[in-house]
This record gives C-alpha cells, sequence and structure tokens, in this order.
C-alpha cells in the first residue's frame, strides 16, 4: 500500500497544457535571435572601428542572451506539470504559479536589449557615412 | 492576508486579480513575438548598409534608417502593448486595441519602395 512514496504524491493537473512550455520555446528563439545578432556584432564591431575592445558589446549581448534563456527556463521548470521532473515545491506563503507571478522584469530586460542593439546599430550606420 | 504586490511593473500587478495563466502566458508570447520582429527590422536596417550592397546610396541610407528607428521603437511599443493587455485580463477587461500592426504595415511598405527605387535608379 504504502509503496513508492513518489507514487502517493499528489500531482496537480496542469490545466494550462502546453503553454508554459509554448512561452519557453518563445524565449527560446527569442534569445537565439539575440545571440546570433550579438556574435555577427562582435565580428563586425572590432573591424569597424579597429579596436578590440569593441568585441565587449557583442560578448555582453551573447552573454545576457544566454542568461534570458536560462532565466525563462528556470520559470518553466517550476511551473506545475503531469509528467516529466517534479517541480521544486513552492515555499509556503508563496505567490500563485505562472510567469506572470514572478513580474516581468525579463520581459523588460529583453525590450532594453533590443533598443539598445537598435541605438548600436544605429551607431554604426552613422559611423559608416564618415 | 496578502503580501504587499512587489511584482514588475507595479502598476501591472497592483490592479485586478490573478489572470488566467494561459491568457497571460499568451501575452508574454506575444510580446516576444515582437520583439523578435524589432531583432529582425534592425538586423535588415544594419545588413542593409554593411554589405555595401548596389543600390542608389541616399535611398538604401533612407531605407536602412527607417528599419533601425522602427525595430528601435517597437520594443517601446510592444512593452506598453503588454502592459495595457495584462492589466484588462487582470480586471476582465475588454482587451485594447492597437496601431502597431498598421504602423508596421507602412513601414514594410515604404522601406519597400525605397528599396525599389534604389534598385531602378543606381
Amino acid at each position: 500500500m504504502t509503496g513508492d512514496p513518489r507514487a502517493a504524491a499528489p500531482r496537480k493537473p496542469a490545466p494550462d497544457g502546453l503553454q508554459p512550455e509554448r512561452t519557453e520555446l518563445a524565449w527560446r528563439r527569442t534569445a537565439l535571435s539575440m545571440a546570433a545578432f550579438s556574435l555577427v556584432g562582435a565580428r563586425l564591431l572590432p573591424a569597424l572601428f579597429g579596436d578590440a575592445r569593441w568585441l565587449l558589446p557583442g560578448a555582453a549581448g551573447a552573454v545576457l542572451a544566454g542568461w534570458l534563456w536560462l532565466a525563462s527556463r528556470g520559470r518553466h521548470l517550476r511551473y506545475p506539470r503531469t509528467s516529466g521532473p517534479s517541480p521544486a515545491p513552492a515555499p509556503p506563503g508563496s505567490p500563485p504559479f505562472g510567469p506572470a507571478s514572478t513580474g516581468a522584469g525579463l520581459l523588460a530586460l529583453a525590450g532594453g536589449m533590443v533598443v539598445a542593439l537598435g541605438l548600436g546599430g544605429l551607431a554604426v550606420v552613422v559611423h559608416l557615412l564618415r | 492576508m496578502t503580501a504587499p504586490e512587489r511584482r514588475f511593473p507595479r502598476s501591472v500587478f497592483g490592479v485586478g486579480a490573478e489572470p488566467d495563466a494561459r491568457f497571460t502566458l499568451a501575452n508574454e508570447r506575444t510580446f516576444l513575438a515582437w520583439i523578435r520582429t524589432a531583432l529582425a527590422l534592425v538586423a535588415g536596417g544594419v545588413a542593409l548598409e554593411t554589405l555595401g550592397l548596389d543600390l542608389q546610396p541616399g535611398l538604401r541610407l533612407a531605407a536602412s534608417l527607417v528599419l533601425i528607428v522602427a525595430g528601435t521603437v517597437v520594443p517601446v511599443i510592444a512593452w506598453s502593448g503588454w502592459m495595457r493587455v495584462e492589466r484588462a485580463l487582470r480586471r476582465g477587461a475588454p482587451l485594447p486595441s492597437t496601431i502597431v500592426g498598421v504602423c508596421l504595415a507602412v513601414v514594410v511598405g515604404v522601406v519597400g519602395v525605397l528599396v525599389l527605387l534604389g534598385v531602378l535608379l543606381r
């Protein structure tokens, strides 16, 4: 009767189906695009400005993109699920599950990164004019 | 009973009740789709100038600048759209309308015309 304790553990059904996974995949696509764009920047900027220090913005962008993906993945893995690895138990009194419950800082960061990339691109084009 | 609202941004999470997670996740994916669109706009604009394509230089520069500026503005509009939709979801209110799609269509159309003229007038 009381065999495997894991079998007895209550499994919360996930009414959200594959939505968390879809969202994590959307984050993955976005982070991948940002990393690719950043690496192109790392390749382009030092040659353009003739200074190895211009490697830094592209490298920083790639690292940030990787971090964005890991952070969104962590959020996804904390979601209740019916199969696969069990999520870490939430501490009592914690806010309800759901990406929105962790706040939208990641979204703001992603938006800010693209604005920064756009301004960087503008700087490159203006530099080419001279 | 409830903990003070600490989630960012408080102007969103301070109103209404917790929405259906599916809808808030869909809102998040819509924001991410706009982010990728913006990234593509910036990439296209930068590529247009740095690849040194054989187009009329003035028109090529104009197209490039339109693309990059649009790509820089879209994330800002997308963020404001995410906040408005999330607030509406939390309040159970009708979803707000947005004109960003029309604006983007105009931008892409303008860039297409500029590139076409750039090819014809080179």
